[in-house]
């Protein structure tokens, strides 16, 4: 193996990407992910259709019961698609974005590639 | 985890619910057929890239006028594709549109805009005419979705298709498991078709959110690697897509914009779109971003996308439909404090698809006939993960020629009539068990899908990107075959997590696949949807050519076609017919894997 690919095998990716670099066997030095899916716990009717929606499978719900609220299990896997928000018959759900997203800093010249010869 | 297996025995299983997924199923029920899909998503009427709706739809119509025949935007799909395309699908694909559209119609898709009582159509993406229907199609997945299930289809919910099963080199079902409640499934059937979408998470973007991107991010080229496993030919897999979008979110929120008016401007306030196509603006997608990527490259960024110099009422129309395109683009707005009709809005590329590259009809995927059926008997594909697409038009009506193309094959083909052949159980474990090794991973040998998945992305970003060169391609190839090495450390601590960690290993397949792919294109061809460096013009004398790919045993087969040939030509099943009954008996199985 080259020393390059070495490198990239392991290479920490950098800046903008390492607050989805979790759970690698050092979850807990790092921070709680963002979460952008607020349900307001008094709204809620518990209906199940969030957890129904979510293309992903982020959001579980104990189903048919009328006690326990949504859980958004795997807040950094979200699309942003807004689809359990439409579909919430109580508008009980709010998005947040994260900072990344809002106020991004990222140099787009980085996402064009390196160049090698 | 139940050691027990839960055995369906069908006519045709459809992986993937999606659009085309859909649109296929119901032609195959309508012949009478007993249809099995197995969908990722837990309703059929919001999965996939659209449940949250859509608002064009491209179509000839046949009202008329000579751009809105056929034979018209035919001529026209050599120069929209710069040449690699498969001309005898896309015929077929293009005169089926007015039969399809008026089908959709039939399940209560509405088409025609309020205001007029009639169609709007519209011109965009540098097509010869104006064939984008716009409309509100907030129930147009709904609508086919419930179609289905007025059929009567069955549908296995939350259920993520692995492995193909093939007997002699023809299809006869796949193994899934459901990821709520790790039940396994052996699906034996007498025809498959593939429609789990393009492959995304395959780069960087702004962000640095891997799930934050421009197309469904569950969508992770499931389709194509289980198809190059099992044998199908697959094509035009070194084009990569990407689009423009407001810096930080993914998602295609200047669609909207630019459609009606906006302009992009540099860093000097430049509208330099003019520069790179006398269509401006309204240039074919690859194009638009290729514009762009240039002006960053140049130097000249931040781009913007300004809407200052346009009207109240357009800009008010604008407001009024920003969430057409992404529902949450205008909370984004809203959180980002930013007022479009004030302020130009920062642009960004978008991460890559491995999709159609910006391009109606050169789909990147699996090869299809004129029927929809790959280079592997009775194994079918559609939509984005096949050769011929075009967003939902495309991909309802290849699913609904693959629809037909399914029920055609079995009544009259190869497989009419005959018995399925039994599941090879050791096989069936054997997949299994590799499967749920990712749950018993030893912590010491741990590795997260998600770290896992950024290496893939950096190296795609870095090597397989816009900018691409020899040396540059190698060194991608070598570290993504690297990695396939570590992929058996793939620890996943849910079942959500074992669908996760199949979903990077295909994503990792598919950018070894486009590496491959783009190393031996030794020329550059629509813009940075493939550019190479070392090659930096298009070569029209020696590169009228597709690059398939196929499963080579350790490495995959690279091989170039001529695109005056269609590329079911290739198919080794078209020269001479094999029929899997001959080989019942044969107790050898010929699984790929
Ligand atoms: C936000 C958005 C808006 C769009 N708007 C438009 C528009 O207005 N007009 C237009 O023409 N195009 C539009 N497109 C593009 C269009 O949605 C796609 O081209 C089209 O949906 C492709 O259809 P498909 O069936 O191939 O994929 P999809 O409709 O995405 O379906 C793929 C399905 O496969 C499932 N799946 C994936 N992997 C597996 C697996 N291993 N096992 C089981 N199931 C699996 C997924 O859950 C999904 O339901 C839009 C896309 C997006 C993301
Ligand atoms: S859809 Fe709304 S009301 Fe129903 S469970 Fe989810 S958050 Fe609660
Ligand atoms: S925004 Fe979309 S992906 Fe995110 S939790 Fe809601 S439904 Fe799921």
């Amino acid at each position: 193996m080259s020393a390059e690919v070495k490198a990239l095998k392991s290479a920490p990716a950098d800046g903008a990407v390492q607050e989805s670099r979790m759970h690698d066997g050092t979850a807990q030095s790092e921070p709680a992910p963002h979460n952008p899916i607020h349900i307001d716990a008094d709204t809620c009717v518990k209906c199940d259709l969030c957890d129904w929606i979510c293309p992903g499978d982020l959001i579980y719900k104990k189903p048919d019961d009328r006690e326990t609220l949504p859980e958004v299990r795997y807040p950094d896997e979200c699309w942003y698609c807004g689809l359990c928000q439409s579909i919430c018959p109580v508008d009980a759900i709010t998005i947040y974005f994260p900072s990344q997203m809002i106020r991004c800093r990222t140099d787009v010249t980085t996402l064009l590639g390196k160049v090698i010869d | 985890m139940g050691e027990s297996w839960s055995h369906v025995d069908t006519d045709v299983l459809v992986i993937g619910g999606g659009v085309a997924g859909c649109m296929a199923a119901i032609p195959a029920l309508e012949a009478g057929l007993d249809v099995v899909v197995c969908e990722k998503g837990k309703v059929l009427d919001h999965c996939g890239s659209v449940g949250c709706g859509v608002d064009h739809y491209l179509t000839i119509m046949e009202s008329g006028p000579e751009w809105d025949t056929p034979e018209f935007l035919l001529k026209h799909v050599p120069e929209l594709t710069d040449g690699i395309v498969d001309m005898e699908v896309t015929s077929r694909v293009i005169h089926e549109m007015p039969r399809v559209l008026r089908k959709i119609e039939s399940f209560g898709v509405n088409f025609k805009d309020p205001r007029y009582n009639d169609y709007y159509r519209l011109r965009s993406f540098g097509l010869p005419g104006t064939y984008h229907i716009n409309f509100d199609g907030t129930e147009f997945k709904k609508n086919i979705g419930q179609q289905v299930r007025k059929l009567k289809g069955t549908v296995l919910t939350r259920t993520m298709a692995v492995e193909l099963l093939t007997l002699d080199g023809r299809i006869y079902g796949a193994l899934a498991f459901n990821f709520r409640t790790g039940k396994w499934f052996a699906v034996r059937a007498r025809a498959v078709v593939l429609a789990a979408g393009e492959v995304n998470r395959i780069s960087l973007n702004a962000s640095g959110m891997p799930f934050d991107s421009w197309h469904c991010p569950y969508n992770t080229g499931d389709a194509q690697a289980m198809g190059y496993r099992a044998g199908a030919l697959l094509a035009n897999m070194e084009f990569v897509e990407t689009t423009l979008t407001p810096k930080g979110f993914s998602a295609q929120g200047l669609n909207a914009l630019v459609s009606e008016g906006a302009h992009f401007i540099n860093k000097s306030g430049e509208r330099f779109m003019f520069k790179y196509d006398d269509k401006g603006e309204n240039a074919r997608r690859a194009v638009i971003a290729d514009a762009v990527i240039n002006e960053y490259l140049l130097g000249n960024g931040p781009v913007y996308a300004d809407c200052r110099h346009l009207p109240e009422d357009v800009l008010d129309h604008m407001e009024a439909t920003l969430q057409v395109d992404r529902y949450t683009m205008p909370a984004f707005y809203e959180q980002k404090e930013l007022n479009f009709r004030e302020e130009p809005v920062e642009v960004s590329i978008s991460e890559l698809s491995i999709r159609r590259s910006g391009v109606y009809f050169r789909g990147s995927g699996l090869a299809v006939d004129t029927a929809g059926q790959t280079s592997v008997g009775g194994l079918f594909a559609a939509g984005d993960c096949a050769t011929v697409s075009g967003g939902i038009a495309g991909a309802s009506v290849v699913g609904h020629i693959a629809g037909e193309g399914v029920a055609s094959l079995l009544e009259n083909g190869a497989g009419a009539q005959s018995a399925l052949p039994a599941v090879d159980m050791s096989l069936a474990e054997d997949i299994r068990s590799r499967a749920t090794a990712h749950m018993r991973v030893h912590e010491a040998q741990r590795l997260s899908w998600k770290t896992f998945e950024d290496r893939v992305r950096r190296t795609v970003t870095d090597y397989v990107g816009v900018r691409r060169n020899d040396k540059g391609l190698r060194l991608a190839l070598e570290t993504l075959r690297a990695l396939a090495v570590d992929e058996r450390r793939l620890k996943a601590d849910d079942l959500h997590e074992l669908m996760r960690v199949h979903e990077s290993t295909s994503i990792r397949l598919n950018a070894e696949l486009m590496a491959e792919s783009a190393l031996a294109r030794k020329e550059t061809r629509t813009g940075s949807s493939h550019r190479r460096l070392d090659y930096p013009d298009a070569d029209d004398r020696n590169w009228r050519r597709f690059v398939v790919v196929e499963n080579g045993g350790d490495r995959p087969r690279v091989d170039t076609l001529p695109a005056s040939e269609p590329l079911a030509a290739a198919f080794a099943r078209n020269s001479g017919t094999r029929s899997w009954q001959d080989r019942q008996s044969d107790t050898e199985v010929a699984h790929v894997g």
